[in-house]
């Protein structure tokens, strides 16, 4: 059982776990956060999970928990882990069910007090324009057709759906349509499962919210991004939906005889790999890259919707 | 019969299966995941559904299992409470399913992982855990 004292300080907030802490670990465990963050994360299986993801083949330099770290299944959640690409292994379940993840941050020109008295008739309008909940499906309503578009263009299928504008591919990973992508190796059964929910946020910690800046601590920072004190901004965190989890699903199942094939031992079977150069891994590869076309297309529709209902507040209440 | 409860679980949920038989597991595993879930209409017509599923092993089939009623869920809006096992084996099942429309989804699942899995044979009874990513 791993503990407190097995860790070492690297530094203010950095911990470490040494590879002789246990034989199969490839490279040294990281946690990133207070001693009260460690120790949360020794209350349940996170370390343990972070210790798993250390023994992985092909890992580089470590297996690093972010101070958000928890208990998941495979990682723990927080967990960050870099692979070699030339001769390195792919884990899909270590990318996990919810693919490309992530949260966009938008800029109002509102104030706090500008739209404190209207708070109810916003969170309404935003609902309309964002669907949200448990398997919500989407306002925007897509044929199959339409869905391999997405997958093909990524945001630039949002861009010519008038969803996204040219700045904010500009803003996002490689345009928003990521090279090596390949829709063909998305399996039907994602398609399937995906097409409903495209452009809805989904359910879980998937969530639109309008906070207010209140503190800057960084005052170069906050300027680059266009940020003032007492700005409402809007904050928008979704992922891949239905799609991304059957991709995941059918690769983790297709990986399962990954190891009758390549040597390759792994400490979880949620975490099972298979070389990125295997035609499962180069299959993989391309889905998921496919994936993260829809989901940066996903983030952009809703960037669309919450700027529309912004800029018509804006206009009311400035007229 | 076979039993199933709810264990703890950080962010996930997990589910502890037992039974004496191997389609009482599976039985119980897909009550406990469709109870997580959420609620439905068992008094509307249901929806069948003819399964089939081959595997490696035992853990992958139960896993396939899960996976393959909440993918049908989702593409018939039904919870599935009934199950018939034509065969039934450690690596492949024949069977039907029969699911009822949901009233009131509480969690969306995901899927069913392979995190820790392992079926075990103790005291004469199936034994599992199951971590559900939602």
């Amino acid at each position: 059982m791993i503990t407190k004292g097995d860790f070492q300080q690297i530094r203010p907030n950095v911990w470490e776990l040494a590879t002789d802490c246990d034989p199969r670990m490839r490279v040294p465990a990281r946690v990133v956060g207070t001693q009260k963050i460690l120790e949360a994360a020794l209350s349940d299986r996170s370390v343990e999970q972070l210790v798993n993801v250390a023994m992985l083949p092909g890992i580089v330099k470590y297996a690093i928990a972010m101070p958000d770290i928890h208990q998941g299944y495979g990682f723990p959640i927080g967990g960050v882990a870099a692979f070699d690409y030339d001769g390195g292994f792919v884990s899909p379940g270590g990318v996990g069910y919810d693919i490309n993840c992530g949260v966009r941050m938008l800029a109002t020109h509102l104030t706090e007090a500008e739209i404190a008295p209207y708070l109810d008739e916003l969170a309404s309008a935003l609902f309309r324009a964002c669907p949200s909940g448990v398997g919500e499906e989407g306002g925007v309503r897509l044929t199959q057709k339409d869905l391999g578009r997405v997958l093909a263009r990524g945001a630039g299928w949002a861009r010519e759906r008038g969803y996204a504008t040219e700045s904010d591919l500009e803003r996002t990973e490689s345009g928003g349509c990521l090279a090596e992508a390949r829709p063909e190796a998305v399996p039907d059964r994602a398609r399937s499962r995906g097409l409903p929910q495209m452009g809805s946020l989904g359910s879980g910690n998937h969530f639109l919210e309008v906070d207010v800046v209140d503190r800057i601590y960084e005052q170069d920072t906050a300027a680059a991004f266009g940020l003032l004190l007492g700005q409402v901004v809007v904050q928008i965190h979704c992922g891949s939906r239905g799609l991304g989890h059957e991709v995941c699903t059918q690769y983790v199942r297709r990986f399962q005889s990954a190891p009758q094939r390549y040597p390759i031992v792994v400490p979880d079977r949620e975490l099972v790999v298979a070389p990125v150069s295997s035609e499962e891994g180069r299959d993989y590869m391309a889905a998921t890259q496919s994936d993260r076309r829809s989901s940066g297309a996903l983030r952009g529709r809703f960037r669309t919707g919450v700027c529309t209902r912004c800029m018509m507040w804006h206009t009311t209440l400035r007229r | 019969m076979g039993s199933w409860s709810e264990i703890a679980h950080t962010a996930d949920l997990a589910l502890r299966i037992e039974a004496h038989t191997l389609e009482d597991l599976f039985r119980a595993a897909a009550l406990g995941m469709a109870d997580l879930a959420g609620e439905s209409n068992p008094n509307a017509p249901g929806t069948a559904v003819t399964i089939a599923l081959d595997a490696g092993d035992v853990e992958a089939l139960l896993i396939d299992w899960l996976n393959e009623l909440l993918y049908l869920g989702h593409e018939t809006q039904c919870l599935f409470l009934s199950f018939q096992f034509e065969a039934l084996t450690m690596t492949q099942l024949r069977g039907s399913a029969v699911g009822f429309p949901v009233v009131q989804q509480k969690t969306y699942i995901k899927a069913a992982t392979y995190h820790n899995l392992t079926v075990r044979h103790e005291q004469g009874q199936f034994v599992t855990e199951v971590v559900l990513d939602v």
